[in-house]
């Protein structure tokens, strides 16, 4: 069924590993973050400044004891949006249909048949041997005979048809889906702790404090 | 079963950009930091310092020339992927027969056709607040002590 598999489709989106993974990517990268925030006081303890006094003597003095703070970063907001759509979308299309078909047709009469017209021969003996009398034979008659040529009679009908059936079936079966994630984050400087400055401070040997 | 949509969105690397570019911002934090540095004490030498009339060789940082420190004090990082497929399948039959006087026909046609296709996007974007500040007090109180001397 359909609606079946569209909830279980949409139950099988990994929600949860998604904000875990984003989870534990800001916290990396917030460690990553602090590490380099370290690294920027240690160089700025490191870095040292040559200074002339008023009495002209040149001292030197490290930035940090200058006054220079390490910037750190905090995300303070992070906002994970996942959106999933999908669409099942399943047809059958069925389709019968038929025709029938009826024709008609008449022939044409044929062209007349033509009268034979009867043919008399006359044959006449030739002079025959002597001692034989002429003697005439009565004409033959020949006998014409009339007859019709054969031909469809005159005013048939024929008669056609057909029979068509035709019948389809078509199954049409569409899945769209589209997911789409935003991440929006938000990082502010925030100020160093005070204990990590107080150990700095102890560490370059500045004292207590500027 | 998973769609390949969802797989791609959890696989997505959109965690590993957030991150990337946080620290990105940390590290373009810490250059600038030791670009301004690099600055102050290019400001504090001598040797690129200038010669006043019976004052000797005086630093730009003795004459008031001090750093421009900045912060990036806020930066908002938006990463966006998306992801579609669209999947469609059809498949058909039909046959048709005809009797007609003398003859006879008889046909059948099948059909299937089947589309896919899967689109891909992302984008992201960062947005920093570059902000001049001033360099620390001690640091104006030393170099106004070395003004003092003028």
């Amino acid at each position: 069924m359909p609606d079946t598999q569209l909830g279980q489709a949409l139950l099988d989106v990994p929600m949860d590993q998604i904000i875990q993974r984003m989870g534990v990517a800001i916290s990396r990268a917030q460690h990553a973050l602090d590490e380099m925030s370290i690294q920027s006081a240690v160089e700025l303890g490191m870095t040292t400044l040559d200074l002339r006094e008023a009495g002209g003597a040149v001292v030197s003095r490290s930035l940090f004891e200058l006054g220079f703070l390490p910037t750190f970063y905090q995300f303070t907001e992070t906002t994970i949006e996942v959106s999933v759509s999908l669409s099942i979308r399943t047809g059958d299309d069925q389709h019968i249909g038929g025709s029938v078909s009826f024709g008609g047709a008449s022939t044409v009469p044929a062209g007349g048949g033509t009268g034979a017209t009867g043919a008399s021969v006359r044959a006449l003996t030739g002079p025959g041997p002597a001692g034989q009398l002429p003697s005439t034979t009565p004409g033959g008659i020949a006998a014409g005979a009339g007859q019709l040529l054969g031909g469809l009679p005159v005013g048939t009908t024929g008669l056609m048809y057909g029979i068509t059936l035709n019948a389809d079936y078509t199954r049409r079966y569409e899945f769209d889906s589209s997911a789409a994630s935003k991440v929006t984050t938000k990082m502010v400087a925030v100020p160093a702790p005070p204990a990590f400055l107080q150990a700095l401070r102890t560490n370059f040997g500045i004292g207590t404090g500027p | 079963m998973p769609t390949r949509v969802t797989t791609e969105l959890q696989q997505s690397p959109l965690p590993e950009l957030v991150q990337k570019l946080g620290v990105a911002i940390s590290q373009a934090q810490l250059a600038m930091d030791q670009n301004s540095l690099a600055m102050a004490q290019l400001f504090a030498d001598e040797e690129h310092g200038v010669e006043l009339n019976g004052q000797g060789v005086r630093s730009l940082l003795e004459l008031g020339f001090t750093p421009t420190f900045f912060q990036i004090t806020e930066a908002v990082i938006e990463a966006r992927v998306a992801f579609s497929s669209s999947e469609t399948t059809e498949w058909g039959v039909g046959g048709s027969i005809g009797v007609n006087v003398g003859f006879f026909a008889a046909s059948v046609n099948a059909h299937y056709s089947s589309r896919y296709s899967f689109d891909a996007s992302g984008s992201s974007s960062v947005r920093a607040k570059f902000v001049a500040v001033p360099p620390p007090a001690i640091f104006n109180e030393i170099l106004r002590s070395t003004l003092q001397r003028t």
